[in-house]
């Protein structure tokens, strides 16, 4: 009885830690492929700094997300925090399509770049990252859920 | 459950890595991609429109193809009048492919003098409206537009008749004909040379035609033309004022008749 006590008292912070070392390697890998990416999109954010913008803060809230989400692992939250996310991806996405269409200006020269079609496919996929929490959240919640004898 | 929820998060995350993989490379790509204009030439067509022909280099480096390469071109007076068009399409410049093309506009002269005699007097700024359109990738539309300004120069700028200059030089037989001669001038500003025939006709102020002459002229660009033209007219009927009218004929236009009075 002692021991059991003992063992899941210990367990606890294992867990923690566990958690918090897997939410910030995920957070770091995936600012590590945006830190990657945006290398090769250098040139354009030079053009377009308030494309830039928009792309780090969508990461930034991403990542806290991301982070929080892995943080509360195990718990109904961690579902509800990837529904979270999921909608504001999609969100974020609808709020970019408002715009789908990036115009710059250089010098006498006006560029217009149309994004709308790569927008509407990351728009369903997000839909599709929404219907995998709602999925996740039933599959948690029937699993937690008691067995009645009738 | 679980094994739908891990098809969708396969799926999910297979197709995220395709799109921004697609995404990011055809961005990139982008900057492989060389577009280069030559210098605008001109020229008149046998059918007397005026030509601009403008050399495109297009050299595509990038990973993806580039489709429905347009270059479309418009000229607008100052009152917003498309005066030409003209539009060139590249299908498809594959990767790795360099195309050269030569992008036409084409003026039709005689329309536009005849259209107004503002071109054919004074000079005008037109606006030179550009805009160059592609699919990035084959997928991805990107337009850019700029507007330039271009100066027409008229052909008869500062055109002026004088006053029908008398002599007493009598000429044919019949008493009352006199070779009169009527001064004439103004610059050549357009961008091509300018030959051909100037005719009046010098009519008086009840319109009774007194006399006619004509002259062939030839005006290099940016030269100026001051000659008096020889004009036999009938002494009897000439008034104090009047009205000439002119016809030009040259290669590349015919206006006429263009009434300019005389006092």
């Amino acid at each position: 009885m002692f021991d059991e006590t003992k063992k899941d008292s210990e367990g606890v912070p294992r867990k923690i830690v566990f958690r918090a070392s897997k939410a910030t390697i995920k957070g770091s890998v995936f600012y590590g492929v945006y830190f990657v990416l945006s290398q090769y999109m250098a040139p354009v954010f030079t053009l377009i700094p308030s494309f830039q913008h928009m792309i780090e803060a969508f990461v930034i809230t991403y990542t806290v997300l991301l982070v929080v989400g892995e943080l509360t692992g195990g718990t109904v939250y961690q579902h509800f925090l990837s529904m979270t996310k999921a909608l504001f991806a999609v969100g974020y996405l609808m709020f970019l399509m408002g715009s789908g269409v990036i115009s710059l200006s250089l010098g006498s020269v006006s560029v217009a770049v149309d994004l709308r079609l790569i927008l509407t496919i990351a728009v369903l996929l997000s839909l599709l990252g929404v219907a995998k929490a709602v999925l996740e959240a039933v599959n948690y919640m029937s699993e937690r859920a008691e067995p009645t004898a009738l | 459950m679980k094994v739908a929820i891990r098809t969708v998060s396969i799926a999910s995350a297979v197709l995220w890595v395709f799109l921004i993989a697609f995404a990011v490379s055809a961005v990139f790509s982008v900057k492989d991609f060389q577009l280069t204009f030559g210098e605008l030439q001109s020229s008149i067509s046998p059918e007397n429109e005026v030509v601009f022909m403008l050399p495109v280099d297009i050299v595509n480096k990038g990973l993806y193809g580039i489709s429905d390469f347009n270059v479309s071109t418009e000229i607008v007076d100052e009152q917003g009048f498309t005066l030409a068009r003209g539009v060139t399409l590249v299908p498809l410049i594959g990767t790795g492919q360099t195309v050269n093309t030569t992008h036409q506009i084409k003026l039709k002269l005689n329309e536009i003098l005849n259209g107004s005699t503002r071109f054919l007097f004074d000079d005008v700024d037109l606006r030179f409206a550009q805009t160059f359109s592609m699919k990035a990738a084959e997928l991805i539309p990107v337009q850019a537009s700029s507007n330039m300004s271009l100066s027409w120069g008229a052909p008869l700028y500062n055109f002026t008749l004088g006053r029908p200059q008398s002599s007493t030089e009598v000429v044919g037989q019949n008493e009352g004909y006199a070779g009169v001669a009527v001064p004439v001038s103004f610059e050549n500003h357009a961008f091509f040379r300018l030959n051909g025939t100037l005719q009046v006709r010098v009519y008086n102020n009840v319109n009774v035609l007194i006399g006619t002459g004509k002259t062939s002229f030839d005006v290099p660009q940016g030269s100026a033309y001051h000659k008096g033209l020889m004009v036999d007219m009938t002494m009897q009927n000439v008034t104090s004022d009047g009205h000439y009218e002119v016809f030009v004929e040259t290669p590349v236009f015919s206006v006429g008749p263009l009434v300019v009075p005389y006092v």
